[in-house]
């Protein structure tokens, strides 16, 4: 077919506990697909085994037809808790990915600054993340992984420590970085209206263990009105999916995790 | 806060001052600061042993804690880091560095003159073993407690084994090891003056001026020479906290 | 608050002091708290008293109150009140008074010479002088060696710096010797004989040609405790001058208790005390060039030594003319 990502029966066992079981999933490059869930039921592993930092127990991770099965520089993650590196300032840790490739002092110093004004973070360049608010490290944080020019481009629910107005100005502006750079984006969130608000598809999970129940196209515009009815209708639906998976789940197999 | 903090030691050496008076003049020998002060003036002039002055006194001191304590920096550290890194490195490695820790660096001074004659070759190892076991146990503790989604970052930014060592093992453990290096110093410091006692060939070091002092029962030098080695512990620990506090800016 | 707590503070402090001092002149009924030094073969007299039973029989019960590796260390023992009387080197217990340290009695004499210098036994040195510039060790300041060897060098045409005197413990003053760390050492014996006897030295002066006769160590008594108990003082000093003189007359008696208090060969030992003089009696003349050498190596501040002596001697009866 062309799929950029290929998610092939993807299974996680840790020791006797099933986390993840039998997810297929493809896409198209360039798409944005979020992936939403209760919370812990494995959404975090799933993007720990695409990007490489956990084996997966069965199933293959595929990048334009070739196996991925440890870190690679064509996939970029963004973490939940930014982890920006805390002894470096926001040039240093925009920056680090070309530093790590080698790549000379005065080009990648270029590359960074020229980033970090596009994402509207002048004047941070020497200050160091416990000097940055909230918001601003969630940029420098995506600055940090999109400098490499990585094809996929993992997100582990990255707007989770902000809400309200500052919350939808990330959005956004994910959405503008995206736009212009095109690369596949996994956005993993436990917000379905920020999920219907970004993605192409929305993909979502059941849990103990997590499977696949359904993937919904969004084939609207952006921007997007999330109080429009076609965007009602679509959350309707993957609620009350995720309802049903709620209760399906018995209260001993919830708290066994 | 700094006025209030000198409001007790000048009390202190007040009522020493008045008590050394008193007890002077009922007959009884009592060092005063007053004493201290002349005792301070004559290590500069004279020199005790006799001939033998101050600032090379320090100076011998300086270079035997310098030797030490940097041979255990560069030995202990990358130890510390290796254990804390590494469930085989700790497997292997801990339970020796569990049984020696507890011995007493001086107790190994029988040891160190036979293995390395009486120069700054012995004080030096005699200050190495206390300074090293404090930057073992730190650096690895630094290494233990760095949040490991900085491990996974780097890892997600395809950094090499060696990489994530460098740019981000070693500073995340910085404050570890930053901490390591002020106890390691102070041990270092308090372990030369005691490790200068005897077997010090170069006839220089502040150990050994104290207790040709004692030998010679010049008490005021004694304690004067216990000032000295007081200070200058002090602007090395200020020294290295200033240096600390630069290299944490981040914190 | 904080007023009271300073001024409670600055009372103990005034206080500590007059309490430190007056509080330790405890000596049980007829005990004595003695010390003599590790290893010193000049203290035989002390060692053959104890093993021949002269102090039971004097009615004396003795405790021996701390072996010390140094004159100094034992001189601070007796300033915090442990020791009642001890075997010492003159040197220390001298300055310790004369600094105002200690408050102590000479009670008799112990030995007369039996000090050496000693060099690498394959070392081309002939005299003293010959060191210039090398290392050479002795066992602390202000010990009777410590003198010598100034004298020594002084006779020497030696200044000062012109050797480089360090301090070492006489155990430690034969491997240095043997591994080249130091050219030279004065000891007290048995360390000279010993270094003979192991191949690693020899000696180049011996103490009796730097100043013949020179006192070295002597039996003393807190000026406190022969107050207090002067018929105890007297007892110990007739064990001493019976013991000096059973030593005199047994040698190789004397040399067997040596033997088990220094833990060498009785060869060894035997030779040691050829160059030991154990006499009880002090030699005003002696003991007045002590006072003067010890104010012209600084080590004292500048007295009359007649002045001195005359508080610093139990009795001037026991001194010889």
């Amino acid at each position: 077919m062309g799929a950029h990502l290929e998610v092939c029966g993807l299974t996680k066992h840790f020791g006797a506990n099933a986390v993840l079981e039998e997810v297929s999933l493809a896409f198209e490059r360039g798409a944005f697909v979020s992936v939403v869930g209760v919370s812990g039921c494995g959404k975090t592993t799933l993007l720990r085994i695409i990007a490489g930092l956990e084996p997966a127990t069965r199933g293959v991770v595929k990048l334009d037809s070739t196996v991925v099965t440890r870190n690679t520089p064509r996939i970029g993650f963004v973490f939940q808790e930014h982890a920006l590196f805390p002894w470096r300032t926001t040039l240093q840790n925009v920056e680090i990915g070309l530093e790590i490739a080698h790549v000379p002092r005065r080009r990648r110093r270029r590359a960074a600054e020229e980033l970090i004004r596009t994402f509207g973070l002048e004047g941070c360049e020497g200050k160091y993340p416990k000097e940055l608010s909230g918001g601003m490290r969630q940029r420098v944080a995506i600055a940090r992984t999109v400098i490499t020019e990585p094809e996929l481009v993992l997100l582990d629910e990255p707007f989770n420590a902000l809400d309200g107005r500052l919350r939808k100005n990330l959005q956004c502006f994910l959405l503008d970085v995206w736009a212009s750079r095109r690369e596949t984006v996994l956005f993993v969130t436990h917000s379905v209206d920020e999920a219907l608000f970004m993605s192409d598809h929305v993909v979502v999970l059941s849990s103990g263990p997590a499977r696949v129940i359904d993937v919904v196209q969004v084939d609207l515009p952006r921007p997007r009105i999330p109080w429009s009815p076609e965007i009602g209708r679509l959350r309707e639906r993957i609620l009350t999916q995720l309802e049903a998976v709620s209760l399906a789940t018995s209260p001993a197999q919830r708290t066994s995790r | 806060m700094r006025r209030q903090g000198l409001v007790l030691p000048v009390l202190l050496v007040a009522a020493w001052q008045f008590g050394a008076l008193l007890a002077g003049a009922k007959g009884l020998e009592v060092t005063s600061p007053l004493d201290v002060l002349r005792g301070l003036a004559d290590l500069v002039k004279g020199g005790m042993p006799p001939g033998h002055r101050l600032p090379k006194h320090v100076l011998y001191s300086l270079v035997r804690v310098f030797l030490g304590y940097s041979a255990a920096i560069a030995s202990g550290v990358p130890l510390g880091l290796a254990l804390g890194a590494s469930a085989r490195v700790r497997a292997f490695i801990r339970p020796l560095v569990d049984f020696f820790r507890p011995i007493p660096p001086l107790a190994w001074v029988p040891l160190a003159i036979p293995w390395f004659g009486i120069g700054v070759t012995a004080a030096a190892f005699i200050i190495f073993l206390g300074a090293f076991f404090p930057l073992v146990l730190n650096s690895a503790a630094g290494v233990n407690t760095l949040d490991p989604v900085y491990v996974d970052a780097a890892r997600t930014l395809d950094a090499s084994r060696l990489q994530i060592w460098t740019k981000v093992l070693v500073p995340g453990a910085m404050p570890c090891i930053l901490t390591g290096l002020r106890v390691a110093l102070g041990i270092a410091w308090m372990t030369l003056v005691a490790a200068e006692f005897t077997d010090v060939r170069e006839g220089y070091g502040l150990g050994y001026m104290v207790m040709a002092a004692r030998d010679l029962q010049r008490t005021d030098v004694v304690l004067a020479g216990m000032l000295v080695i007081g200070v200058t512990g002090l602007a090395l620990e200020v020294g290295l906290r200033a240096a600390a506090r630069r290299i944490l800016r981040w914190k | 608050m904080n007023h009271r707590l300073c001024r409670s503070l600055a009372l103990a402090l005034v206080l500590a002091p007059v309490a430190w001092s007056s509080g330790k002149a405890r000596a049980a009924e007829g005990r004595v708290r003695l010390a003599y030094l590790q290893n010193d073969l000049h203290h035989l007299a002390l060692w053959v008293a104890l093993e021949k039973g002269f102090f039971r029989e004097e009615g004396v019960s003795v405790d021996i109150a701390g072996v010390f590796h140094t004159g100094a260390e034992m001189m601070s023992a007796f300033e915090g009140g442990d020791l009642d009387m001890a075997y010492v080197g003159q040197a220390p217990a001298t300055i310790a008074e004369a600094r105002g340290r200690v408050r102590l009695r000479v009670v008799a004499l112990v030995n007369a010479e039996g000090s050496a210098v000693v060099v690498g036994a394959g070392a081309p040195y002939r005299r003293l002088g010959d060191l210039r510039g090398a290392t050479v060790a002795m066992p602390g300041y202000g010990s009777v060696q410590d003198v010598l060897l100034r004298k020594a060098m002084a006779e020497e045409g030696l200044g000062p710096h012109d050797l480089k005197v360090i301090v070492l413990k006489p155990p430690e003053m034969i491997s240095a010797l043997g591994s080249g760390d130091i050219r030279g050492f004065i000891a007290w014996e048995p360390y000279p004989t010993r270094a003979r006897a192991q191949g690693v030295g020899r000696i180049l002066v011996a103490s009796h040609a730097i100043w013949a006769g020179h006192p070295c160590c002597i039996l003393v008594a807190a000026q406190a405790f022969a107050e207090a108990h002067r018929a105890l003082v007297e007892a110990v000093r007739r064990v001493h001058v019976r013991a000096t003189g059973y030593l005199r007359a047994h040698p190789e008696e004397a040399a067997a208790v040596a033997v088990r208090y220094t833990g060498m060969d009785e060869a060894t030992v035997r030779d040691a005390m050829k160059d030991v003089i154990y006499a009880d009696e002090l030699s005003v003349e002696a003991e007045r060039e002590m006072v003067r050498s010890l104010v012209e190596q600084q080590y004292i501040p500048p007295v009359d030594p007649a002045d001195f002596l005359r508080r610093f001697l139990l009795d001037t009866e026991s001194l010889a003319p």
